[in-house]
């Protein structure tokens, strides 16, 4: 098979995601600014169901389909991660860069730690092990050396079972109660 | 709601087992509670409550019974001022505050002067601005080092419960002058709605029951305790519940009650119903949110089903023929915004986050029950408002004033401004501000990340036109400056 160059197997795909988060973002957030007299209301709120679900599915789910499609391209499995997770770490990113306008950086950092981005990260990693799962059945139909399903499928039970317990544990609220503790104990009160 | 029967049961033979422990004795007068007929009938069951006698302390000086109000002060928590019946929300059934605004005064301007939890209860309790009693923001401790108001009345020999939410940082406090102390400090001391762990007198008690019959539960039971004593009071009571605080959960039948109410047209046009996605200047909670007109539903039946077992502590009153010397008061600890300036729940210094519901009934003393007053009051006058009561005078440390002289005199006065702080609280995208609130104008400086503001509350009550910069504003910000430096800060 014949190499397809980097940009191509990795960036192509992470840029359609991308692309789809961005437009949806701003449809999203910019329905908000438009003037109620200029825009029906039920209009609005369709046009934000749509923006927003394509904005989730974007941004949740993106890594799926970019996962997929760089190791169809030809990617190695460190390529494909590094690409599933770009546009997640942008949005993670976004959500540091609104605490600096009211919190001193260092503390903006911490928030990459909050329970929703390790909850991200695990679906992420099941997102990926599945997959990788579908990719290798289409390899082993073609006849080309797949590899074991044996690492995403574990990889896959854990992130499920981590995600499941995470929330059970008290509704989430358990685990934001120790991120708080954590910022306490590296940065006391704040003030 | 559950049913006492199998709710209360679990509870009831862990707090024996307790008190067995602790030699206290169980009130057999309990059983005889009168007060329970509207949840009697509400859940079908004729189960007494089971919890065990409050021991009262001896009154300091000793004195008789002397005439004095008893006093009951409940807290809600996030309760947009305008969410009750009484304020003119078009569906929410708040029966019990209907009912003490009609028979008490119900105040259009009442605030906060922190737009957070931690800092307004300390604020409630102390009458002192944040800056002062130092509970800054959500991480901030207690330090004990001010007195509270439950203190100077136990001081002055009222019997005093602090029943509820203490949602302070640090170390729950030893208040050892208390005759009952009911609190919680699950979940960083939000606690949850239902099965939440309680501490009675500092010890660890389950829970089977909704948390707001549950404490008022406790508040019937201290006020049986007084009635059975030789004295029989005065008592002061801070009862503070958990409704409407995030994540909103109510029992049956409060769950799913207002799911046909149309949302659509209460709420701001920018608000998207279905996702709420955004995490925009909401960091964490936007995310988690869902749909956001079943948000508002489920917020509008957690205060109903609060609203109720407020109209069960009146009735017990009426019942026991305390009303006509008990004043009840009921304040929230922040407002709540949905969706105004594109915004979720407090912090920000917009109206409806800095307003807070606020009713007295105070019989013998409201000369014109049923009415409104426009005056300016502040979660900071409880303090001195109810030492006024108890006519032990209010304390010199105290920021806040005694509204005593509004609710006698519909044209009294208070003030004509007073001082908005909020300091920073991680993760909350809202920088520490000082700003000034006077009847007419709210003037916002923050301590990094954006412009002062500038509202002419007067000419845009909506405050959608910052006007700081503008031509002619620059004498208004000087004046409310020069006012701002009068104010305490700290």
């Amino acid at each position: 098979m014949k190499e397809i160059p980097f940009l191509r197997r990795t960036l192509v795909p992470v840029a359609i995601v991308a692309a789809c988060a961005l437009l949806s973002n701003l449809v999203y957030f910019g329905l908000r600014g438009v003037d109620a007299s200029l825009i029906n209301q039920t209009v609005r709120i369709a046009a934000a169901t749509a923006a927003g679900a394509l904005y989730f599915l974007s941004t949740a789910f993106g890594p799926f389909f970019v996962y997929r499609a760089t190791q169809r391209r030809g990617a190695s499995v460190g390529e494909s991660i590094l690409a599933a997770v770009a546009v997640p770490f942008a949005w993670m990113t976004k959500e540091v860069l609104l605490l600096v306008s009211s919190h001193p950086f260092i503390e903006c950092l911490y928030w990459y730690l909050n329970p929703f981005n390790i909850w991200f990260v695990l679906l992420i990693a099941a997102e990926c092990g599945a997959a990788a799962l579908i990719v290798r059945r289409g390899r082993v139909r073609a006849g080309e050396p797949a590899g074991s399903a044996r690492v995403p499928a574990l990889v896959i039970a854990f992130s499920v079972a981590l995600i499941v317990f995470l929330y059970a544990w008290g509704k989430g609220e358990n685990v934001y109660v120790i991120f708080l503790e954590g910022y306490r104990f590296l940065f006391g009160t704040g003030v | 709601m559950r049913k006492r029967s199998d709710a209360g049961t679990a509870g009831a033979i862990t707090r024996r087992g307790l008190l067995k422990s602790t030699g206290t004795v169980v009130g057999a007068g309990i059983a005889g509670l009168s007060g329970f007929g509207f949840m009697t009938s509400l859940l079908g069951a004729g189960d007494p409550p089971a919890h065990p006698a409050v021991q009262l302390k001896p009154r300091r000086g000793g004195r008789g019974r002397d005439g004095r109000p008893n006093l009951i002060f409940i807290l809600g928590d996030n309760h947009n001022a305008s969410v009750m019946g009484c304020a003119g929300h078009p569906f929410i059934k708040t029966p019990g505050l209907d009912r003490l605004a009609s028979e008490g005064v119900l105040f259009d301007r009442a605030f906060n002067t922190t737009s957070l939890c931690s800092p307004s209860r300390a604020s409630i309790l102390t009458g002192m601005y944040a800056c002062r009693h130092g509970v800054k923001n959500n991480h901030t401790h207690w330090t004990g080092e001010h007195s509270t108001f439950l203190q100077h009345l136990s001081d002055a020999g009222y019997y005093t419960a602090f029943i509820g939410k203490w949602h302070m940082p640090g170390r729950l406090p030893e208040l050892p002058f208390l005759d009952l102390y009911v609190t919680y400090t699950y979940r960083e001391g939000q606690g949850s709605y239902f099965n939440c762990p309680m501490l009675v007198n500092g010890r660890e008690v389950p829970s089977r029951n909704y948390i707001t019959g549950e404490v008022t539960d406790y508040a019937l039971e201290f006020m049986e305790a007084v009635k059975s004593s030789d004295d029989r009071g005065p008592f002061c009571i801070y009862l503070s519940h958990r409704p409407a605080h995030p994540p909103f959960q109510s029992p049956a039948p409060f769950s799913g009650m207002y799911d046909r109410e149309d949302v659509m047209g209460l709420l701001p046009p920018n608000v998207d119903p279905h996702w709420y996605g955004k995490t925009n200047r909401n960091v964490f909670q936007g995310i988690m949110m869902g749909s956001y007109y079943d948000q508002y539903r489920r917020y509008c039946e957690t205060l109903t089903a609060m609203d109720r077992d407020i109209a069960r502590l009146l009735e017990y009153l009426d019942r026991n023929r305390l009303a006509d010397n008990t004043v009840v008061i009921y304040m929230g600890d922040n407002g709540m915004s949905w969706g105004a300036h594109d915004h979720h729940g407090i912090r920000e210094p917009y109206e409806d986050v800095i307003r807070l519901p606020f009713i007295v009934r105070a019989p013998g003393i409201i000369g014109d029950p049923g009415s409104r007053r426009g005056q300016m009051v502040l979660n900071i006058d409880i303090a001195p408002t109810l030492l006024d009561l108890a006519g032990i005078g209010t304390r010199d440390a105290m920021d806040g004033v005694s509204i005593l002289p509004v609710l006698r005199n519909p044209r009294g006065t208070t003030r004509d401004a007073f001082l908005l702080e909020f300091f920073r609280y991680y993760p909350e995208p809202t920088p520490t501000y000082r700003g000034i609130r006077t009847g007419s104008h709210k003037y916002i400086e923050f301590e990094r990340g954006r412009d002062p503001w500038l509202f002419d509350l007067a000419a845009d009550p909506g405050e959608l036109h910052n006007i700081f910069g503008h031509a002619g504003s620059a004498p208004v910000v000087e004046g409310l400056r020069g006012r701002m430096a009068g104010l305490p800060s700290g």
